[in-house]
């Protein structure tokens, strides 16, 4: 579907860098790597990451991604934003259909988010399009 | 400042780090510190530098004469205090366990004189016995100017004191202009051995313990420092140097005969006046007179 050296150089840029939330009660250390997804949940967000568990945080999703631009380094450049409401490990994206707001991410083995099944991920069809339209750009580049 | 919630709902935004904010992570901050350090490095060695080689030296006016020659030592003036009688001030200070007495002339200006010299001579403020005599002989060691009439020739000793036109210099150097212009100029100069040059302590050959006695300058003014126990060349030298004397030189020291008068004009005489005799023929002194003695 897109071309695979675009994500094999993501995941070799990718390091082992963690995404730190923090605060008076709770601190949370996620390996940016393994985010698959992050959902707005109001003044939360939840993360999704790819040994199936979730972390809420007490965070917008704005004030999340802002952490990721300072927190991690510029060679990680694989998470995307996506609508008002999802970020996107664009390392598992799997499978899109912007004519059916279809998006799967998946690692092919051991995990799968299918936004047909799991009512958190909400895109829409216009966003699907402008991402596939990257993916398809990136193929186009090399 | 960027507004992270400002997307709408069908638009997508790939999330491009800035890279770790801590600013010590970044190359360009640790070239720029150690340009910054190097700088102040350079700096403190050059101002160390120039604070060396400043003291003693003023703007050369014998660079005609020939670049090997010594740089004329800068001079210091008497040490005038108005509405005070002329005297010698004596304090005594201890440096690294070695007392130090610190004999400073007042409204005295210094001078050499050759023979015996009469304590009773109100206009004398303090005299110390100056250039070495030799044992052998009884000659004067080394370069001896009297009112620039050269009394004797040698350049053993290195450093000198000349005293031209009221003016006193001190440093190290066998071959000094001061020398010839103290001739000229009807001044006086003599050598003996560097103690501290330009803030730095010097090596001496001589060795063992005696009571030593030194013509030093410090912030501009001249004195004279002596031991008050017996310590070697090195202990004294060091002494010295640690008192931030700029610049000194040894005088006759042991059993030497001096006297000085204090502020209560009360007289204070140490040494051995006894062997005068013996030395009839090179003794001297630098003696420091009255500015009201009409010299």
């Amino acid at each position: 579907m897109y071309d695979v050296s675009y994500i094999c150089n993501l995941r070799k840029n990718a390091m082992s860098r963690y995404l730190v939330f923090s605060n008076s009660s709770e601190y949370t250390r996620v390996m940016a790597q393994n985010i698959v997804y992050i959902v707005s949940a109001g003044n939360y967000s939840d993360i999704y990451t790819c040994d199936n568990k979730k972390y809420t945080v007490l965070a917008q999703l704005g004030c999340i991604e802002k952490m990721i631009t300072h927190q991690l380094d510029k060679k990680d450049q694989f998470l995307m934003r996506i609508g008002k409401c999802l970020i996107v490990n664009l390392l598992y994206v799997c499978y899109i259909n912007p004519n059916r707001a279809h998006i799967i991410l998946s690692d092919n083995r051991t995990f799968l988010f299918d936004n047909m099944n799991v009512e958190s991920i909400k895109v829409s069809q216009e966003a699907l399009k402008v991402l596939k339209e990257h993916f398809d750009n990136q193929k186009n580049n090399k | 400042m960027k507004d992270y919630d400002n997307i709408g709902d069908d638009e997508i935004r790939l999330i491009i780090p800035e890279g770790n904010s801590s600013i010590v992570r970044k190359w360009w901050f640790w070239v720029a510190v150690s340009v910054v350090v190097l700088a102040v490095i350079l700096l403190v060695v050059w101002f160390n530098t120039r604070e060396i080689e400043s003291p003693g030296l003023i703007s050369n006016p014998y660079a005609h004469l020939g670049a090997g020659m010594q740089q004329k030592a800068e001079p210091a003036l008497p040490n005038i205090v108005l509405n005070q009688s002329a005297c010698a001030v004596v304090s005594d200070t201890t440096i690294n366990d070695i007392v130090l007495r610190v004999y400073t002339p007042q409204n005295a200006t210094p001078e050499l004189s050759m023979g015996a010299i009469d304590t009773a001579d109100s206009n004398i403020v303090m005299a110390f016995q100056a250039a070495d005599i030799r044992a052998d002989n009884h000659q004067i060691v080394g370069d001896f100017i009297l009112k620039g009439a050269i009394v004797s020739n040698g350049k053993s000793k290195k450093a000198f004191c000349a005293i031209i036109d009221g003016k006193t210099y001190i440093d190290n150097s066998e071959s000094t202009p001061l020398l010839d212009e103290a001739i000229e100029k009807h001044g006086d100069f003599f050598r003996q051995y560097p103690l501290v040059i330009n803030g730095n302590m010097c090596e001496n050959k001589p060795k063992g313990k005696s009571i030593r006695y030194a013509l030093c300058e410090k912030e501009g003014v001249i004195m004279v420092v002596s031991s008050v126990s017996r310590e070697s060349f090195h202990d004294f030298a060091q002494a010295l140097a640690d008192f931030d004397v700029q610049q000194a030189i040894y005088l006759t020291g042991g059993n030497s005969y001096g006297f000085c008068r204090t502020e209560a004009n009360q007289l204070i005489s140490w040494g051995d006046a006894s062997e005068w005799d013996d030395y009839a023929e090179g003794l001297n002194f630098i003696v420091w007179k009255s500015v009201c003695s009409g010299k």
